[in-house]
C-alpha cells in the first residue's frame, strides 16, 4: 500500500517537472475555457473528459483566473461543464462519477473562490445558468440522494458528502451561499437520516454526515424557515435517532481519549513531578501540548439536537459502553481504505458488535457523560477563542438540558448512577483529585460538579462573566426543578455554597476592573438568590435536617462577605448612576442572608461568652443554630424559583453566526486537505470494476 | 374446525397489526386460549392430533372420527384381542398418515405382574379382571364429569395399556388448557423419559401446544427450554419434523433471541465485581435491547397473550443474592407527594410576607421523617426502594413515561431473570405450592400462598414472575430497622384499626400456607396466646386436612418428575416416602390437631420450619 502511494507521488512529482507535456485532461480543460464549445470537435469530449482523472488544482487555478469578460464567453462552457457533471452521476461507471463528484467540487469551490464579492445569483448563474439552475440543482441533489441511499460504495458516498460539505462551506458566511436554496428545496435531510440509522453506514460517515446536518440547519437560521430546522425537530425514529448520538459519543470520545493521551504524555514519571513542583513556570507551555483542536462542529450538532429535537433528550442517557478504550494498533481495515478522503476520526462502532465486549473494567457510558467530560476538558481553558465558544456552547447546551423536563428526570433518576471523572484543572493549592474515590451518583451531581468547578477555576482577570452568568443559571434551573419535584438530593451542598461566596468575594475585590467591562450586580443577584432558594425552599429539597442548619453557619461563618458586599451595593444604589437599580435589587436580595447573619452573630458571641470559649467549633455554632431557629423571621421574596427560559433569538444569533461561520472555515479546510489524494479511489474501483 | 391451515397460522395474518406495551397487549385476533393446532375446547370434546408429516396437508384429525376410533380400541381390548386394530392417532384423514403421529399400540396381556401402579389404578385394573366389561367401566370413568386432567396425569402415568394412554393423549385436548399445560413439565418429563407408547400418546399434545406457540405466550415455551435430559435433542426434532408448515424456526428465533439475549446478561453481569457496575451494565444493555423491540417476543411468565414493546430499562435493578435481574422495577424518588400543601405561595399582595425559619427547619425534619414508605436508597440493595413501590404506582408512572404507554391494551409486566442457578427445582416446587393452593380454594380454606410463577430456560437459568407489592421480610426488616410488629404498625396503623387487622389476618394466612413460623411472626400474630394465635394453628389444621384429602394430586406431581431426574432433591429413594408421610395419613383427625400443635410449638422453638425439607423453598419471598 505504501509502496503504492510512493510510486504514484513519485510519477505525479515527474509529470509535474515536465512543464510542456501536458497531462490530455489539462488539455480538455484549456478546450474548456477556449470559446468554442468542446463537443463540436470531439463528440465523444465529455464522455472522454470523466475518464480522465480530474486535476483540481489546475481547474481550480483555471476557474479563479478568468476575468470578468472572459466569464462572458465562456459561460456557456461551464454551464455545460457543470450539466454533464450532473449527468456523469448518474453513470453506471462509478469512474465517471467520481470524476464528477470531484469535478463539481472544484466548481464551486473555484467559482467561489474566484467571485468572493460577487452576489450568488451570479455565481448560479456562471455555473449552471439562471434559467437551468433550478432543474440542474434538482437533479444534482436527486442524484446525490439516490448515491447516499442506494448500495454504491462506501468511498462514493463519503465523496457525496465531501461534495455536500464542500458545497455548504464554500462561502464564509453560510447564509450568503444562495446555491443553498436549491439544498433546501431538495432535501437530503432523509439521506442523512439513512446514514446515521445504519450502523455500518454511520460507523463510516456518521460524522460528515452530522458535521453536513449541523451546518445546513444553520442555513438562514433566523431569516427564513429552513425546512433542515423543521424536519430535525420532529424526528422521532429512534434508531435514527440513537445513531446520531452514537457519532456524537464517538466524536467526543475521540477527543477525550486524545485529551488523556497528550497529558499522559506530558506526565511521563520524574518529569511530571518536576513540572507540577515548578508549576507555574511551564504552565504555558504545558498548555500548548495539551490543546488539542476543539469540535465545535459537532458540539453545535450536539447543540441542534438537543434544542431541536425533544426526543433526543432520551438518546443522552442512552448508554453505551464505554468506548474510549483504546483501539488496539493491530485493526487492518481491510475492506476499504477507512475515509481517503474523510475528516471522519477513527471509530469503533459498538453497535455494530451484538456482543457486548466482556472487559469488567468497562465503564458503561453515555453521550451526556462523554459530554460532561469533554465539557470539563474545554472549559480548563478558555483564554483560546475556540476553546471560549465551545465552553460557552456546552455551557448551553447543559442549560437547554437543565430546563428538559426529560432529563431533569433522568439526570435525577436515583436508579442511573454513574461515576463521572471530571477533568480538574491543575492548580497550585490542589493536588490533581484521584480519579478513583468518585463516588457512583445520580448524573445531576456530576453537572453540579462540573458547575462548582468552573466557579473555583474561572475568577481571573479576564473574567467570562458571560459562562459565568450561564452557569449559574444552570444551578438555579435544577434547583428550581428539585424544588419543584421534591427531589431531596444527596449532595455536597456545602462545596456549592463555598464556591458561591468565594465568588462574591471576588467580584467585591476586583470591583473597580470588573465594573468596567460588566455589570457585575447581575451576577451577584443570580448567586444571591441561590442562597435564598436554600433559605426559603431548603425544606422542600434539601437531603437532611443538618443540611439546612449548615447553610446557616456556612453563611454566619462567612458574614464578612455578604457584608462586604451589602456595603458595596447599598452604596452604588444610593450613589446616582447607571449600575444603580442593579445594585438596588442585590440590597434588597440580601435582605434574608442579613437577617441571619445578624440574629445568630450576637447569640453566637453570647454563647462563647457564656462558656468563655474563644473560638467555637462547627458543632457549638451548630448547636446554637438549631436552638435559635424560632426567634428567627424571614421574608418572603418573589419569583426565586422562576426563570427566563432559553431562547436562541435574538440573545444568541450573533454567537451563533458567528460559530458557524468558523466551522466553516474549518470544515472548508479539512475537506480540502483530503480530497486531493484520489489514488485510494481509483484503485479501489479498478479492483471493483 | 373448520380449517386446521388457519388455525396453524394466525401468527402470520396478526404480523402487520402493530403490539403493544410494556410486555403486553392481546388485542390482537389471537385466539384467547393457547390453542392452535388443537380445536378450541370449550364445546364438545373433540380430538386434535397433530400428523409430522409435511407438507400441506390437514394436520388435525376430525374429532368425531378419532373419539370413533377411541372407542373401537377400547372396545377391542375388552374382547381381549390381542392383536391391536389402528390406533386412534393414525386415523387420519388426511393422506399423510404415514408418518403417523400414534404408533399402533401393542396392546398388552393384562396380568402383567410387575405393574407398579399405585392404588387406583391398581384397584381399576383388578376390578377389569374380574369384570368383562371392566374397560368399559374404565371409558365411562373416561368419558364422567369427574374425570379432571390430574386422574388423567395419574392414568396417563400409570396405565401400560397403549390404547388407554393413546385415549388420554387425545383427551388432553379437551379439557381446559390452562390445567392441562399446568402439567406440562410432568408431560414432557413422561415424553422423554417412558416408553415410546406413553411418549406417542403425549406427543400430539406437546406439539400443539409447541404450535400454539406460535400465537401465544402459552406455557408451551417450556417445551424450548426445558432441559430435561435429552429434551433439548428431542425437542429440537420435534419442531423440525412436525411442524414444516408453520415454519416454526423462524417464527420462534425472535423469541428464542429474547430470551437467549436476557440470560446473556445475566451472565455477563455475573463478571462484574460490583454491584453498582452491575446495575450499570444492566441498564445499558437492557437499552440495547429495546433498539430491537417491539418485536415478536413475549416473557413466558404472563399468563397472557403480549407481545414485549419495550423494557423500561431504567427501572431495572439487580437483585440481591447470585444475579437476577428483574425488569419493569422501579426504584422510587419522592414523588409520594404526601404533603401537597405548598406553604409558601408568592402573592401577589405588595404587603411584605414573613415566614419563621424556624417552620422551614421544622417542615425538613418532619418531611423527612414522614417519607419513611420510602426506603432510602441503598448502592448496594438497590432492589429494596424498587419493590418497595406500590405497583400501581409504579405501572402509572412508567406508563406515563412510556411511548406505547397510550395503547388501551398497554400492560406493564415485570420478570426476574435468574442466571446461575437450577431453576427446575423451585419449578417443581411451584407445582406443588400452586396445587396446594388449588386445593385449599377447593376446599374452602382461607390460607393464602402466592407462588412464583416459574419458567426454566436452561439448566441453570429461567425466569420467576415476581410478586408485585412485595419486599422480602429481610428487606423489611434491613430497611425499617423496625421489628416486624413494628413495621406493621407503621405501614398499616394502630393494632385496632381495620387496616392492620386485615393485614393481621393476611399475614397469619399466608404464614400458615408458608409453614413458617419465628419468634417475630408469632409476635404480629399477638403473641402465643393470642387469637390470631390460635387462628393460625385452627388453619394449619384445616390446611392440612385439606391437603390430605388430596394428596394424590401432590404426590403425583412430584413422582411423575422423579423419573429420569437428576434433581438434587431426588437423590436418595426416600424423598417420595418422606413426602407422603408428612400428609400423615394413618392418624385421626384428633390425632392431627395433636400433631399440628407439637409442630407449631416446635417450630416457635426452632424458629424456622420447613414442612417439605426435601425441597428448598423460595420460601422468603412466598408472602
Amino acid at each position: 500500500m505504501s509502496q503504492v502511494e510512493k510510486k504514484a507521488g513519485l510519477l505525479r512529482r515527474t509529470s509535474s517537472s515536465k512543464k510542456p507535456l501536458k497531462e490530455k485532461v489539462v488539455l480538455m480543460y484549456d478546450e474548456i475555457f477556449a470559446k468554442e464549445d468542446p463537443a463540436k470537435n470531439n463528440p465523444r469530449f465529455w464522455d472522454e473528459l470523466f475518464l480522465m482523472k480530474v486535476n483540481l488544482e489546475y481547474l481550480e487555478s483555471k476557474l479563479e483566473s478568468v476575468n470578468g469578460e472572459e466569464v462572458q464567453r465562456i459561460q456557456d462552457n461551464i454551464n455545460s461543464l457543470f450539466h454533464h457533471c450532473v449527468q456523469a452521476l448518474g453513470e453506471e461507471h462509478q469512474i465517471k462519477v467520481v470524476n464528477a463528484l470531484q469535478t463539481l467540487c472544484a466548481l464551486f469551490r473555484g467559482v467561489h473562490q474566484k467571485n468572493k464579492s460577487a452576489s450568488g445569483f451570479d455565481i448560479i448563474n456562471m455555473l449552471m445558468g439562471f434559467d437551468k439552475a433550478e432543474q440542474r440543482m434538482k437533479d444534482l441533489m436527486e442524484r446525490l440522494d439516490s448515491l447516499l441511499c442506494g448500495d454504491s460504495s462506501e468511498s462514493l458516498k463519503s465523496l457525496c458528502l465531501k461534495l455536500l460539505l464542500c458545497l455548504v462551506t464554500v462561502t464564509d458566511n453560510i447564509s450568503q451561499n444562495t446555491i443553498l436554496e436549491y439544498v433546501m428545496i431538495n432535501s437530503i435531510f432523509e439521506a442523512i437520516l439513512q446514514i446515521l440509522s445504519d450502523p455500518s453506514s454511520r460507523g463510516q460517515h456518521g460524522y460528515d454526515a452530522v458535521v453536513l446536518l449541523a451546518l445546513l440547519v444553520n442555513y438562514r437560521k433566523y431569516e427564513s424557515v429552513n425546512p433542515y430546522i423543521v424536519k430535525l425537530s420532529i424526528v422521532d425514529d429512534e434508531p435514527t435517532l440513537d445513531g446520531m448520538g452514537v457519532v456524537l459519543h464517538q466524536a467526543l470520545t475521540e477527543y477525550n481519549r486524545q485529551y488523556k493521551d497528550k497529558e499522559e504524555e506530558n506526565q511521563g514519571g520524574f518529569f511530571s513531578t518536576l513540572t507540577s513542583m515548578v508549576g507555574s513556570m511551564f504552565i504555558a507551555d504545558v498548555d500548548e501540548k495539551l490543546s488539542v483542536q476543539t469540535n465545535e462542529a459537532i458540539l453545535l450538532a450536539l447543540y441542534e439536537a438537543v434544542h431541536l429535537n425533544r426526543n433526543f433528550i432520551t438518546v443522552l442517557a442512552q448508554s453505551h459502553p464505554e468506548i474510549d478504550i483504546p483501539v488496539s494498533p493491530s485493526t487492518p481495515t481491510p475492506t476499504t481504505p477507512t475515509t481517503p478522503l474523510g475528516t471522519t476520526p477513527p471509530s469503533l462502532d459498538v453497535m455494530n458488535n451484538p456482543e457486548l465486549p466482556l472487559d469488567p473494567n468497562l465503564q458503561t457510558s453515555n453521550l451526556l457523560i462523554t459530554f460532561l467530560k469533554y465539557a470539563s476538558i474545554v472549559m480548563q481553558d478558555t483564554k483560546d477563542e475556540h476553546r471560549l465558544n465551545s465552553a460557552r456552547l456546552c455551557l448551553i447546551i447543559l442549560t437547554c438540558i437543565a430546563e428538559d423536563q426529560y432529563a431533569d428526570a433522568f439526570l435525577h433518576d436515583d436508579n442511573i448512577n454513574f461515576r463521572v471523572s471530571l477533568h480538574r484543572m491543575p492548580m497550585r493549592h490542589r493536588k490533581k483529585a484521584p480519579g478513583k474515590n468518585i463516588p457512583s451518583r445520580p448524573l445531576v451531581c456530576a453537572v453540579l460538579d462540573l458547575m462548582v468547578e468552573f466557579i473555583v477555576t474561572h475568577m481571573m482577570k479576564d473574567f467570562p462573566m458571560d459562562l459565568y452568568l450561564r452557569c449559574i443559571q444552570i444551578i438555579h434551573k435544577l434547583l428550581c426543578y428539585q424544588k419543584k419535584c421534591r427531589i431531596r438530593l444527596h449532595y455536597t451542598w456545602r462545596e456549592l455554597w463555598s464556591a458561591l461566596i468565594n465568588l462574591l468575594k471576588f467580584l467585591l475585590s476586583n470591583e473597580t476592573t470588573l465594573l468596567a467591562k460588566y455589570n457585575i450586580f447581575h451576577l451577584a443577584l443570580l448567586v444571591v438568590n441561590l442562597f435564598n432558594m436554600f433559605i426559603t425552599y431548603g425544606d422542600t429539597f434539601l437531603p437532611t435536617s443538618n443540611s439546612y442548619d449548615e447553610l446557616y453557619y456556612e453563611i454566619v461563618r462567612m458574614h464578612q462577605v455578604f457584608d462586604n458586599l451589602y456595603c458595596m451595593v447599598l452604596r452604588v444604589s444610593t450613589n446616582t448612576g447607571q449600575w444603580k437599580e442593579a445594585a438596588s435589587k442585590v440590597t434588597h436580595a440580601l435582605v434574608n442572608i442579613r437577617a441571619i447573619i445578624n440574629h445568630f452573630n450576637p447569640k453566637i458571641e453570647s454563647y462563647a461568652a457564656v462558656n468563655h470559649i474563644s473560638q467555637l467549633s462547627e458543632e457549638q455554632v451548630l448547636e446554637v443554630v438549631r436552638s435559635n431557629y424560632d426567634t428567627l423571621t424571614l421574608k418572603l421574596q418573589d419569583g426565586l424559583d422562576q426563570f427566563e427560559r432559553y431562547s436562541e433569538q435574538p440573545k444568541e444569533a450573533a454567537f451563533f453566526k458567528e460559530l458557524v461561520r468558523s466551522i466553516s472555515l474549518n470544515v472548508r479546510k479539512n475537506v480540502s486537505l483530503n480530497t486531493l489524494s484520489q489514488d485510494v479511489l481509483l484503485k479501489e474501483f479498478s479492483t471493483i470494476s | 374446525m373448520a380449517d386446521p391451515q388457519d388455525d396453524l397460522s394466525p401468527a402470520r395474518s396478526e404480523q402487520n397489526s402493530p403490539s403493544l406495551s410494556t410486555c403486553s397487549s392481546p388485542s390482537q385476533s389471537l385466539p384467547s386460549t393457547p390453542s392452535s393446532c388443537g380445536p378450541p375446547h370449550p364445546a364438545s370434546p373433540p380430538l386434535g392430533v397433530i400428523s409430522e408429516g409435511g407438507g400441506k396437508l390437514s394436520l388435525v384429525i376430525d374429532a368425531e372420527v378419532a373419539q370413533q376410533a377411541c372407542q373401537e380400541v377400547l372396545q377391542k381390548v375388552k374382547l381381549r384381542q390381542v392383536d391391536a386394530g389402528p390406533a386412534p392417532g393414525s386415523q387420519h384423514n388426511g393422506p399423510d398418515r404415514g408418518a403417523a403421529a400414534i404408533k399402533p399400540p401393542q396392546i398388552r396381556e393384562e396380568d402383567d405382574p410387575e405393574g407398579p401402579a399405585p392404588g387406583s389404578v391398581k384397584s381399576a385394573r383388578r376390578r377389569q379382571r374380574h369384570n368383562p366389561s371392566k374397560q368399559s367401566w374404565l371409558l365411562r370413568l373416561f368419558e364422567s364429569k369427574l374425570f379432571d386432567v390430574s386422574m388423567a396425569i395419574s392414568y396417563l402415568h400409570s396405565s401400560k395399556e397403549p390404547g388407554v394412554q393413546a385415549y388420554i393423549g387425545n383427551r388432553l385436548f379437551s379439557f381446559p388448557h390452562d390445567d392441562v399445560d399446568f402439567y406440562l413439565p410432568q408431560l414432557l418429563n413422561m415424553y422423554i423419559h417412558m416408553d415410546e407408547d406413553v411418549g406417542d400418546a403425549i406427543k400430539p399434545y406437546l406439539v400443539g401446544v409447541a404450535c400454539s406457540q406460535l400465537t401465544c405466550s402459552g406455557p408451551g415455551c417450556l417445551l424450548w427450554w426445558l432441559p430435561w435430559r435429552r429434551s433439548e435433542f428431542s425437542l429440537y426434532r420435534l419442531s423440525c419434523v412436525t411442524c414444516p408448515v408453520c415454519l416454526q424456526p423462524v417464527r420462534l428465533a425472535p423469541q428464542r433471541e429474547f430470551m437467549k439475549s436476557l440470560m446473556g446478561i445475566g451472565k455477563r453481569l455475573a463478571t462484574l465485581p460490583t454491584k453498582e457496575q452491575k446495575t450499570q451494565r444492566l441498564i445499558s444493555e437492557l437499552s440495547l435491547l429495546n433498539h430491537k423491540l417491539p418485536a415478536r417476543v413475549w416473557l413466558p411468565t404472563a399468563a397472557f397473550d403480549h407481545h414485549v414493546v419495550r423494557v423500561p430499562h431504567t427501572q431495572a435493578v439487580v437483585l440481591n443474592s447470585k444475579d437476577k435481574l428483574p425488569e419493569g422495577h422501579a426504584n422510587s424518588c419522592d414523588n409520594i407527594s404526601q404533603f401537597s400543601v405548598d406553604s409558601i405561595t408568592s402573592l401577589d399582595s405588595k404587603e411584605p410576607v414573613f415566614i419563621a425559619a424556624g417552620d422551614i427547619r421544622r417542615r425538613l425534619s418532619e418531611q423527612l421523617a414522614q417519607a419513611p414508605t420510602t426506603f432510602r436508597r441503598d448502592p448496594e440493595d438497590p432492589s429494596a426502594v424498587a419493590l418497595k413501590e406500590p405497583w400501581e404506582e409504579k405501572v402509572r408512572r412508567i406508563r406515563e413515561g412510556s411511548p406505547y404507554g397510550h395503547f388501551p391494551t398497554w400492560r406493564l409486566l415485570s420478570v426476574i431473570v435468574k442466571c446461575g442457578d437450577d431453576l427446575r427445582q423451585e419449578l417443581l416446587a411451584f407445582q406443588v405450592l400452586q396445587q396446594l393452593k388449588s386445593i385449599w380454594e377447593q376446599e374452602r380454606v382461607p390460607l393464602w400462598i402466592r407462588p412464583y410463577k416459574i419458567v426454566v430456560l436452561s439448566a441453570d437459568s429461567g425466569m420467576i414472575e415476581p410478586v408485585v407489592n412485595a419486599v422480602s421480610i429481610h428487606q423489611v426488616k434491613k430497611q425499617s430497622q423496625l421489628s416486624l410488629l413494628d413495621y406493621f404498625l407503621q405501614e398499616h396503623g394502630a393494632p385496632t384499626t381495620e387496616n392492620f387487622l386485615s393485614a393481621q389476618r393476611n399475614f397469619v394466612r399466608s404464614c400458615t400456607s408458608a409453614f413458617k413460623l419465628t419468634a417475630e411472626f408469632v409476635e404480629v400474630m399477638d403473641g402465643p396466646d393470642g387469637d390470631m394465635f390460635n387462628y393460625y394453628r385452627m388453619l394449619m389444621l384445616q390446611g392440612l386436612i385439606a391437603a390430605r384429602k388430596h394428596m394424590d394430586r401432590v404426590l403425583q406431581i412430584v413422582e411423575i418428575m422423579q423419573q429420569g431426574s437428576q434433581l438434587p432433591c431426588f437423590h436418595g429413594s426416600s424423598t417420595m416416602r418422606g413426602l407422603k408421610e408428612r400428609f400423615h395419613m394413618s392418624l385421626t383427625e384428633e390425632q392431627l390437631q395433636l400433631l399440628v400443635d407439637q409442630l407449631v410449638d416446635g417450630s416457635m422453638r426452632s424458629l424456622t420450619t420447613k414442612l417439605y425439607d426435601g425441597f428448598q423453598y423460595l420460601t422468603n419471598g412466598i408472602m
